[in-house]
């Protein structure tokens, strides 16, 4: 049921199996036991009861040590995972990470408003707040083979930048910066869904993520920083004012 | 007052009553009617899932946050705690009331004028609060982020502040009679499971709220006062998360204030219908209290990708994970009390074992969203949705009703059809995995929760299917409750009455009160506890006379001067 998965970073699927099919494990096996048992100590079978409890029965109280052994596993494989996903996602192990696959590094700034997306890349200086960097409005252009860099917050109230192809979802919290980093592996159009209630638009908060090749991408990049850019600050509309209507299109903000 | 009741007036024995099984009654009939409130709301937003645009995009929000609020607040805690509380705890305990009884009597009210202004707030002005149950800032102390609901958003958080001082004074009251007012012989590891159960969960409604109190008085300063507790603005940077904080850390253990009642009724409904004791009553108690503590340390599992430390992170996985395991251990001692019983299909019986097990499914399905990485995929989806509809559903539902089958003769002296309550446990049941479990295939899917519509995203076009199929469940399960709802009144006034003070042959101490008890429950008789509580199957003189359980206690006339004494203090 799950999307197709548009990264080959596997960790979040393989923790998402791992439990998945633990549960259903465990939930078919209790649920087996279960429906014997009323079976076989209904009235008509066992019409009298007794107060004692045959061991093997007693026995079930092992399904306690395989959860707690359960338990274990997952939190291992969890916090393996996890520390790859967002402790280690410095700018330098990203780096370091990128290298080790040949991989480039994209580093770009998420702003979630009602009810949209803005997207900041450094422009070609490579450094922020200059004049050269570039606004994109609801769509987020990217290389393939990269490692994606997202510092996220938010301009009014509380979004949430969920990438369900990349099986991404961090909060937009304004007043604060969060970062997440994923990889690109496909080229194509991915959605990006707001997960946190934000408003009456909530459900129409729709940002593309628009995967390109290499040499396309870096055919946008060229087209798109020809120009100089103002600074993002001055762009940014008082909290709360904007409507659903009034997203801006995919071509360059004046 | 004295014991005949028969001498004061209609509105003190029935409206101003500080009869504890007269507020029980209240407050499960004031519950009831909210439940039908929240889920005729149920049913509305469910319509416009099914058919996008029949609801306003703020209407549907609004009604979702009303439905989670009612039910929760204004159903689960009411009918569980408010309801089966007041009315077992005195009688389970051997007492004639409860420690407080103006203040119980002060709870209800202060109920009462919760459910109006909440209901008022629906109906001023600009609209009712839609910000979702668990009120997030900024959304809910901006009045721009959502047109004109201002008043609304006030009233509702009064409402929901008088509901809590309400329960905190039920709390307060529950904790100190079950601490004072045992009977003779009634130690702590004698109480019944239930009485357990609402004292642990008094206990944590207690501790867990009040930073959602200093939560909500800093939220309603930022609305009111123009401070920044909770927003950002150029100049003030406040702190949204730590709002999450302060709700969560009531939010959580609130789950279990309502969780503990329910397992507490279904504790009380197996021995008597297994005929068995249980497995082990104290690893049962046990691990409430063990599950109750940690409760007050997972809180931020509901933030793992809300911006909190990530190493603080682990550490909430780590402890919401071991909290799998006391709940774990006490669904198989449940479980194990089956084992060499002998089964007795009852209409409570069946209710009891269709909430147990849903539980296993609810359990479960937590586990995905308390380890961390994989809830950074679940997070916000109708994965959470179906999990907490089977948590939550199967307290505020299914146990409740499975309470309600099993006590009415003694809330009322009638006794409920038995097969009428079989069919509505089963179409109840069918119905309510047909709405809720693929909810968990959309989680999978990654549907974002709290969507009017999910046509705006092409990945999940494919899924509109399954919103219809969860909206018919929905309808089909709601019509059941009508029918119940229906047949339940008829039956208070026009049902069979029971003969048998003890219909279920159960051994706890209510039983031994005639049905429905009189006013101050025990008449010039007291009851004084020899046994443990559920001393079924047992073998000897009773079991040649045809008996296989032990009342707990014994009933003793009590000498004139002491039947006066209790009078007056009555």
């Amino acid at each position: 049921m799950r999307p197709l998965r548009a990264t080959d970073y596997p960790g979040i699927d393989l923790s998402i199996d791992i439990v998945l099919w633990g549960i259903v494990i465990v939930g078919i096996f209790s649920f087996i036991i279960l429906a014997y048992g009323l079976w076989r100590f209904s009235a008509k079978r066992n019409p009298v009861a007794s107060r004692t409890t045959p061991l093997a029965f007693r026995r079930l109280v092992f399904l306690d040590v395989a959860v707690l052994i359960f338990d274990i596993a997952l939190l291992a494989v969890n916090i393996y995972f996890w520390s790859d996903l967002l402790i280690q996602n410095d700018d330098e192990s990203i780096r370091e990470r990128a290298a080790s696959e040949n991989a480039e590094v994209v580093h770009v700034k998420a702003i979630g408003r009602q009810f949209f997306w803005t997207f900041l890349y450094p422009g070609p200086d490579g450094q922020w707040d200059t004049n050269d960097d570039i606004i994109r409005g609801n769509t987020l252009v990217l290389p393939t083979n990269a490692y994606v860099v997202v510092d996220i917050t938010s301009n009014d109230v509380v979004h949430s930048f969920f990438l369900p192809h990349f099986r991404i979802k961090y909060d937009a919290i304004p007043g604060v910066n969060t970062r997440v980093w994923f990889k690109t592996t496909q080229e194509g159009k991915y959605e990006i869904a707001c997960a946190e209630l934000c408003g009456s638009g909530h459900y129409k908060m729709r940002g593309i993520i628009e995967v390109l090749s290499e040499k396309h991408y870096q055919e946008w990049l060229k087209q798109i920083s020809g120009n100089a850019y103002p600074q993002y600050a001055a762009l940014t509309p008082e909290a709360g004012t904007a409507s659903p209507n009034t997203a801006p299109s995919n071509e360059k903000t004046e | 007052m004295t014991m005949g009741t028969a001498e004061t007036s209609w509105v003190k024995r029935y409206l101003f009553s500080t009869d504890h099984k007269v507020i029980g009654k209240q407050y499960l009939l004031t519950g009831l009617f909210m439940a039908l409130i929240g889920g005729i709301l149920a049913v509305a937003f469910r319509t416009n899932l099914a058919a996008p645009g029949v609801l306003s995009d703020s209407a549907y929000l609004r009604l979702v946050t009303y439905h989670g609020t009612i039910m929760f607040f204004w159903v689960a805690m009411p009918v569980l705690l408010g309801g089966f509380g007041n009315l077992l705890i005195p009688l389970m305990i051997g007492a004639r009331d409860m420690a407080f009884p103006t203040l119980n009597m002060l709870s209800y009210w202060t109920f009462v004028v919760s459910t109006i202004v909440l209901i008022l707030s629906f109906f001023v002005p600009g609209g009712g609060f839609s910000g979702g149950w668990t009120i997030y800032p900024p959304l809910s102390a901006m009045p721009e982020a959502f047109l004109g609901e201002h008043l609304g958003t006030i009233l509702f958080l009064f409402a929901v502040a008088l509901e809590f001082a309400s329960m905190l004074m039920g709390g307060v009251n529950f904790i100190a009679t079950i601490i004072t007012m045992r009977t003779k012989g009634l130690s702590f590891f004698r109480l019944p499971l239930m009485i357990w159960m609402q004292l642990i969960a008094s206990v944590l409604f207690l501790l867990s709220v009040t930073p959602l109190i200093a939560g909500a008085f800093m939220l309603m300063m930022d609305i009111f006062a123009g401070t920044h507790f909770f927003t950002v603005t150029a100049e003030h940077t406040g702190n949204p998360i730590l709002f999450q904080h302060l709700f969560w850390f009531f939010g959580h253990p609130e789950v279990y204030v309502i969780l503990f009642p329910a397992l507490g009724i279904i504790a009380e409904i197996f021995p008597a219908n297994t005929r068995r004791p249980f497995f082990s009553y104290k690893t049962l108690v046990w691990t409430g209290i063990i599950a109750g503590i940690l409760s007050f340390v997972v809180w931020a599992h509901h933030q793992f990708v809300a911006g909190i430390n990530p190493y603080s992170a682990i550490w909430f996985s780590i402890f919401t994970v071991a909290i799998s395991v006391p709940f774990s251990i006490a669904l198989v001692v449940m479980g194990l009390s089956l084992v060499n019983g002998s089964i007795r299909f009852t209409a409570p019986m069946v209710w009891a074992v269709g909430a147990y097990a849903m539980f296993i499914i609810g359990g479960l399905t937590g586990l995905p969203l308390g380890a961390f990485t994989s809830d950074i995929y679940f997070h916000d989806t109708y994965f959470v949705v179906a999990h907490f509809h089977y948590t939550v559903f199967t307290i505020a539902v299914l146990s409740a009703i499975a309470g309600l089958y099993y006590w009415f003769p003694k809330w009322f002296g009638r006794q409920l059809n038995e097969t009428f309550g079989k069919w509505h446990a089963i179409l109840t049941l069918i119905f309510y995995n047909g709405f809720a479990f693929p909810g968990f295939f959309l989680g999978l899917a990654g549907h974002p929760r709290r969507y009017a519509s999910l046509g705006f995203f092409e990945y999940l076009h494919e899924y509109q299917w399954i919103h219809v199929m969860m909206t018919v469940s929905t309808y089909l399960l709601f019509a059941t409750q009508l029918v119940f709802a229906v047949y339940f009144i008829y039956a208070i006034f026009k049902g069979k009455k029971v003969e048998d003070p003890n219909p279920w042959k159960a051994t706890t101490l209510e039983w031994l009160a005639p049905s429905p008890p009189p006013h101050l429950n025990w008449g010039n008789t007291h009851p004084i506890v020899e046994h443990d509580p559920y001393e079924y199957a047992v073998n000897g003189e009773l079991k040649a006379k045809g008996m296989d359980f032990l009342p707990q206690g014994k009933l003793y006339v009590l000498k004139k001067s002491e039947a006066e004494k209790q009078e007056q203090e009555g």
